[in-house]
């Protein structure tokens, strides 16, 4: 099923880096007619860095800070330094594409979803959705030509992993997932 | 006269989880229609665990202690 994810992928490649969440943002609202409210609060960074929320019950105190919003709720850890502010942020905007069976919505599920952080895959479409929207943000925010040309910059050693996060505004840790054999495989995967 | 606490540490466990489960997916609380999340740098984090900092968030969220950001701002 088409869901929106294409047009900001095939948008995203005509860009080059740092890519701004204000143009994501912008393009996510024009795909999909609006936009999560972006908040942050205090939080534990060795738990968690961020959440996605869609909060249906417009009289609860959390939906009303994303009324106008589409009930869709992005939630940052305050003290994050702004790499990971970036990607957090692009990760969790990537659920507006998730479809009803990708949803986390009972508490089954949910318990299931906070379970699947020790297990390295699971067949549920609802937990998948996690690691697609980590894929998908980073084919956003690293456009396929410039992928290629830091690989090709990093095999003739002109370029490490620290360089190419700089360069991207993205943590170091998830540049090696760049180079990753299956990226493009699981680029289109997450296209198609 | 003190008042004796007989928590069993196994059920406090399991009430984080629950408790987070009503706050998000109760229609009565947030009717959550999807929730995701983007854990911390622990690979061994409980789903209990999870499920306080969860809590936590959303009490301070409903206490109006958080800051909306600027995206328009935002690079």
């Amino acid at each position: 099923m088409e869901n929106g994810f294409l047009e900001l992928y095939n948008y995203c490649q005509t860009l080059e880096p740092v890519i701004s969440r204000k143009i994501l943002r912008l393009k996510v609202k024009e795909i999909k007619g609006t936009t999560p409210q972006c908040i942050k609060t205090s939080m534990d960074q060795n738990t968690s860095r961020g959440f996605f929320v869609t909060a249906d019950n417009t009289n609860s105190p959390f939906a009303q800070v994303a009324q106008s919003y589409g009930n869709n709720v992005i939630v940052l850890a305050r003290d994050l330094n702004k790499c990971w502010e970036r990607f957090v942020y692009t990760k969790e905007l990537m659920h507006v594409f998730d479809d009803r069976n990708e949803s986390v919505n009972t508490p089954k599920k949910f318990e299931e979803l906070l379970n699947s952080f020790e297990v390295l895959t699971n067949d549920q479409d609802y937990i998948n959705s996690e690691v697609v929207a980590f894929w998908r943000a980073l084919s956003c925010l690293c456009p396929e030509k410039n992928r290629q040309e830091f690989i090709e910059s990093y095999n003739k050693g002109h370029i490490d992993f620290y360089g190419i996060a700089l360069r991207l505004r993205i943590p170091a840790q998830y540049v090696p997932s760049l180079f990753h054999e299956r990226f493009l495989e699981r680029a289109k995967a997450i296209r198609n | 006269m003190f008042l004796n606490y007989n928590l069993n540490t196994e059920d406090s466990e399991m009430n984080e989880l629950a408790l987070a489960s009503k706050r998000l997916f109760d229609a009565e609380s947030l009717n959550a229609s999807n929730f995701k999340m983007f854990p911390g740098s622990s690979r061994d984090t409980t789903a209990e665990q999870f499920s306080l900092q969860i809590n936590k968030v959303i009490s301070q969220i409903e206490a109006g202690d958080f800051d909306i950001v600027d995206m328009d701002d935002k690079d």
